[in-house]
């Protein structure tokens, strides 16, 4: 039995409690009945490992869906990382367009014909007009219909003009005397500006050059009715200084990369692309009666037609060509699909290679199986459980980490809800696995990041603005030698899991008078500092007022004292002299004007009677009264 | 029993919500006469003997239109259409239906309770689909309440929800996540609003005795009502008035204080809440605390005062003492700016029984032509508010045997067609009007 399904098991039973474990070490003195203690003992496992078992397979599949770092590039994982940098050195950016078209030259014959395409227009055919001119321009373009990228919102499409021809219209002989001719080259089926082209289209737009039509009738009025009135059914009946275009779409290569136009003679139905009409709506369903006329078929008879040759060119084509089989789509889906393979294959390739773990000196000399024993104790180390495993991946997330130091230094740090201690083996090596009770579950980063950006923390979304907090990115310590002794003892501390990683003030505050989280640019601010509030000026004030055996002079100079008072934070009797001095100062104008001089006197004087101003201080106060009294009267 | 408030008995299911359910012998008696339908709505007022049993009440002269009755006649006939449970089985404390919407768009209604938050269609013959369900992370957890509102750049509906844990989350069931939380209160949240005329003005009702103004747009507290002269006690129920202009609050304290949001330093805190940019400033928003409440009074209610909400100028109230007062502050030709700040005068009182726990919410419709009513032994008062005096309202009871637990609330959609109430039992009732 492998460890990693003893771990599922223990998930299996953690849900249904019903089944009894399977083999486990049995104290041999014990006389209890055999299946109660397994039952009992197996209670106490569960009760041990099943909360974090339960924790690692969350984060195992979490991992799987959104990783938060990836294995290959942590510094004990290098074996994981499977491209080296060894091309580097030889590297020049020049040789990147040669690499491209070295690609792509390889795959191209595969998807698409080496040859040219080359149409020859014979002629223009419209039954139904007559036209002035007797030749139109045809002009071919080749639209290239990509696949979609992730961010696109549709299709992209890309148009490329391949060329206009001028060609005859209603050729009478069999026998053109000129016959118009365009070819493409087979580079333009080629992959586009890094998108990956769907499939090609060709698209032939004929513009009739509009001239006023010849035989010379009077009985059309020019120019008085407006030009749309007259195109009914989407059919011209009326050539008069407008220009027409007509158009038509053929397919080149599906989007399995058949090609769908081969050679031979070609009669293309053209439609109006100056009106509106949208084809859905031409489509009608038609019954096939007695050889009568079926609308659709007889769209080459109504409609204008464009007669051309197509010839693969360069190479001799008899026959019809086979359409070539999706073969590159095939590999390219195993291509992406190799990863897992590919890393197996080379997780083999390296572990029969001896000569290179003996350089590094990790590993005692490469076995073809490693067997790993783990020892599971539980019940304050009383008891234990055994299970083996036979290769080196994680029984929670079942990595494979190709080496047994790099297993402990992942099940160490990756795990650390369990303390892992360990042992030489006999027969392998054995891990001692319990419950670390010191696991600090609590957050280790910064707690800013929880709480600075309000309802937008850990947002998956898009770019979101952050505040900025100095944080270790890279650390680069003198690292001892990688060396299965650290894993030996569980006492030691290890010195590289003590380091600090997000600097300065790791801590949230919160603002006093909203309870917000204090955010790290207002943390200058201090929410707490004046002492005498609105609200608590605004009460003395009102409390004031209720009073009824003051009069109002009495209760002015109340309020202006007491708010000096609050606000200056007087609150020693010795500070009272300046308390007066300085009320003069700020408020002596208001007590003249409002003339409370004489309630400020009353009020001195009560001051001197409990003791808190000496006498000289009244007259003090009085005399810069009278100052600014006189100043105000002069 | 005395006037005096001390010898006011407290109800015995203060602290916890919940109730101890204990059937009332009339109950079944009532229910099973009717053998027809047992669903069933039937007419009456308040009869003597509930009012006889309640003696807080002063009464002065409102008689409440006693003997008037006609038990034929009656307006408002509803009739039970569906019901359904959800599968917590913990009580259900709100429901909101979405009033902002058009006609024709689908009505959609959200009920909170336990640590979930449900968003439900009602469709046409009693029909209601299960939408989306939203679960807290925290099975601690309990919502209390939750309010609508739309997202007034794109119309987009929001729903926010609060409770317990005193955070409020702004759910967007257009994008299907919580897309904001606002943190700031020291305890739960008992009530949330929205402003009638802002979509991003929130208010909220807290048991750390304030109240606060949120603007969900740029995530800032604007204004925190409360303080030293602000409620004594867990505050447990608000509203605005037509306008927005003013609050009116209630809570453990007994007492009902109206807010004034027209006064410059709260007008200004709003305007300003849009301008200031959280990420260039650094300094926080000053967020504008009043401590000052316009007009309080403790003399409508004799115990806590869970439910409260305009009624034009004047102000419908409950406590837990089986009657909705309708009163106004000042005397009775006092207009708005001269209120006597010691004076109120009650209008009117709507009495019914059975309703003497506390956390229990009436609802108007929209144009507060019904008010409803649920008790704690699973009934539904209906007044139609309908009526010239209101001496002349009538009262429907809607009884369903089945539905026998304290119905938490009640919500109606817009025109009053649609009663929706939500029970401890965690049960969802719809009761449909009859034309």
């Amino acid at each position: 039995m492998t460890l990693s399904r003893g771990i599922d098991e223990v998930g299996q039973i953690l849900r249904s409690k019903m089944r009894p474990k399977k083999k486990e070490k049995v104290s041999k003195e014990e006389k209890k009945p055999q299946f109660e203690q397994i039952q009992a003992d197996h209670e106490l496992f569960l009760q041990a490992f099943e909360k974090p078992t339960q924790i690692y397979r969350y984060l195992r599949t979490r991992n799987l869906i959104a990783p938060v770092f990836l294995n290959r590039t942590l510094t004990y994982m290098k074996d994981r990382n499977t491209r080296t940098n060894k091309d580097r050195e030889t590297f020049k950016v020049d040789s990147l367009l040669e690499k491209v078209e070295a690609k792509q030259n390889q795959t191209t014959p595969h998807n698409y014909k080496t040859e040219y395409m080359s149409f020859t227009f014979t002629g223009f055919y419209d039954k139904q007009e007559n036209f002035a001119s007797d030749t139109v321009d045809v002009e071919a373009f080749l639209v290239k219909i990509c696949h979609k990228k992730r961010k696109d919102v549709s299709s992209p499409v890309m148009q490329v003009s391949i060329g206009t021809v001028q060609v005859p219209v209603n050729p009478h002989q069999r026998s053109p005397s000129k016959a118009a001719a365009i070819s493409v080259a087979s580079e333009k089926f080629n992959y586009n500006n890094g998108h990956a082209v769907k499939s090609y289209m060709l698209l032939i737009k004929v513009t009739v050059k509009g001239s006023h039509s010849c035989n010379g009738s009077v009985s059309h009025s020019p120019s008085s009715e407006p030009p749309t009135k007259r195109r009914k059914n989407g059919k011209v009946s009326d050539m008069d200084g407008t220009e027409l275009i007509f158009g038509a779409e053929l397919v080149i290569y599906d989007k399995h990369k058949r090609c769908l136009l081969t050679d031979g003679d070609y009669e293309l139905a053209l439609t109006d692309l100056t009106s509106r009409m949208s084809p859905k709506k031409q489509a009608t369903w038609e019954t096939v009666m007695d050889g009568k006329a079926v609308g659709p078929f007889e769209v080459f008879s109504i409609c204008p037609t464009l007669k051309f040759k197509l010839l693969w060119s360069e190479a001799p084509v008899n026959g019809p060509v086979s359409p070539p089989s999706p073969l590159v789509s095939d590999s390219e889906f195993l291509h992406n699909n190799q990863y897992n393979d590919a890393i197996d294959n080379r997780i083999t390739s390296r572990e029969s290679s001896p000569e290179k773990k003996t350089k590094n000196g990790l590993l005692p000399p490469a076995k073809k199986k490693t067997r790993i024993f783990y020892q599971f104790l539980y019940n304050n180390n009383t008891r234990q459980q055994t299970e083996a495993h036979d290769d080196l991946r994680c029984p929670w997330c079942s990595i494979n980490c190709l080496q047994l130091y790099c297993l402990l230094r992942h099940l160490r740090l990756c795990h650390a809800r369990f303390n892992f201690v360990f042992v030489h083996h006999p027969k392998g090596a054995q891990i001692n696995v319990s419950i670390n009770e010191g696991y600090d579950g609590s957050y280790l980063g910064n707690p800013q990041d929880l709480h600075s950006h309000i309802g937008y923390a850990f947002c998956r979304q898009g770019p979101v603005r952050r505040t900025p907090v100095t944080q270790v990115l890279v650390y680069r310590p003198t690292r001892p030698k990688f060396s299965l002794l650290e894993f030996m003892e569980s006492e030691e501390s290890d010195p590289h899991n003590t380091r600090q990683l997000a600097q300065g003030h790791n801590r949230l505050y919160y603002h006093t008078g909203t309870c917000q989280p204090v955010r790290p640019q207002e943390i200058d601010e201090d929410s707490e500092s004046e002492n005498d509030p609105m609200w608590l000026r605004e009460k003395t004030i009102q409390m004031l007022d209720e009073f009824t055996d003051v009069n109002e002079g009495e209760k002015e100079i109340m309020k202006m004292w007491n708010i000096h008072v609050m606000r200056n934070n007087y609150i020693a009797d010795c500070q009272f002299t300046t308390a007066c001095q300085t009320f003069v100062a700020e408020h002596g104008v208001t007590i003249v004007e409002k003339n409370l001089c004489r309630n400020f006197l009353l009020h001195m004087i009560n001051l001197y009677d409990f003791g808190l101003i000496k006498p000289e201080i009244i007259t003090q106060t009085m005399m810069s009264i009278n100052r600014i009294k006189d100043e105000i009267t002069s | 029993m005395s006037d005096s408030e001390d010898n006011v008995t407290v109800p015995q299911t203060k602290k916890t919500r919940v109730s101890t359910l204990q059937t009332e012998g009339s109950f079944h008696t009532e229910g099973s006469g009717d053998d027809v339908d047992e669903t069933s709505s039937w007419s009456s007022n308040v009869d003597d003997a509930s009012r006889s049993e309640t003696p807080n009440q002063p009464g002065p002269g409102k008689k409440a239109g006693r003997g008037r009755r006609k038990f034929k006649n009656c307006k408002l006939q509803y009739k039970l259409t569906n019901y359904l449970k959800e599968d917590h089985g913990q009580p259900i404390f709100g429901i909101q239906f979405n009033n902002n919407t058009k006609d024709g768009d689908p009505l959609n209604f959200a009920s909170v309770g336990s640590n979930r938050v449900t968003v439900y269609e009602c469709q046409k013959e009693g029909k209601i689909k299960l939408l989306q369900a939203y679960v807290d992370a925290d099975p601690e957890e309990n919502f209390y309440t939750c309010a609508w509102t739309y997202e007034d750049t794109s119309g987009q509906p929001i729903l926010a929800v609060a409770g317990l844990r005193g955070i409020i989350r702004i759910i967007s069931p257009i994008t299907m996540q919580c897309v904001k939380h606002f943190i700031g209160h020291g305890n739960a949240i008992n009530e949330l609003k929205f402003h009638p005329r802002d979509p991003n003005i929130l208010m909220s009702v807290s048991k750390d005795h304030a109240l606060r103004l949120w603007n969900i747009k740029t995530d800032i507290c604007v204004a925190m009502l409360g303080g030293v002269d602000g409620h004594r006690d867990e505050v447990l129920s608000a509203d605005f008035n037509i306008d927005g202009s003013k609050i009116v609050s209630c809570g453990m304290d007994h007492s009902l204080k109206i807010w004034r949001l027209d006064q410059p330093k709260v007008r200004e805190a709003i305007e300003n809440s849009y301008k200031f940019n959280v990420n260039k400033e650094n300094r926080p928003f000053k967020t504008v605390t009043d401590n000052f409440p316009y007009f309080s009074t403790r003399d409508i209610h004799r115990n806590y005062v869970d439910c409260v909400r305009w009624f034009g100028n004047f102000i419908l109230s409950k406590s837990c003492e089986n009657s909705i007062v309708c009163w106004k502050p000042g005397t009775l030709s006092q207009t708005d700016n001269t209120v006597d700040k010691d004076k109120v005068t009650v209008l009117h009182r709507f009495d019914y029984r059975d309703c003497d726990i506390w956390y229990m919410r009436f609802s108007m419709d929209y144009w507060q032509k019904v008010l409803a009513l649920g008790n704690q032994v699973g009934r539904i008062f209906v007044w139609d508010l309908d009526v010239e005096d209101p001496q002349l309202t009538r009262c429907t009871t809607l009884v369903h045997q089945k539905c026998a637990t304290a119905i938490r609330q009640t919500h109606m959609n817009r025109d009053g067609s649609i009663i929706l109430a939500v029970c401890d039992d965690a049960t969802i009732w719809r009761w449909d009007r009859i034309k």
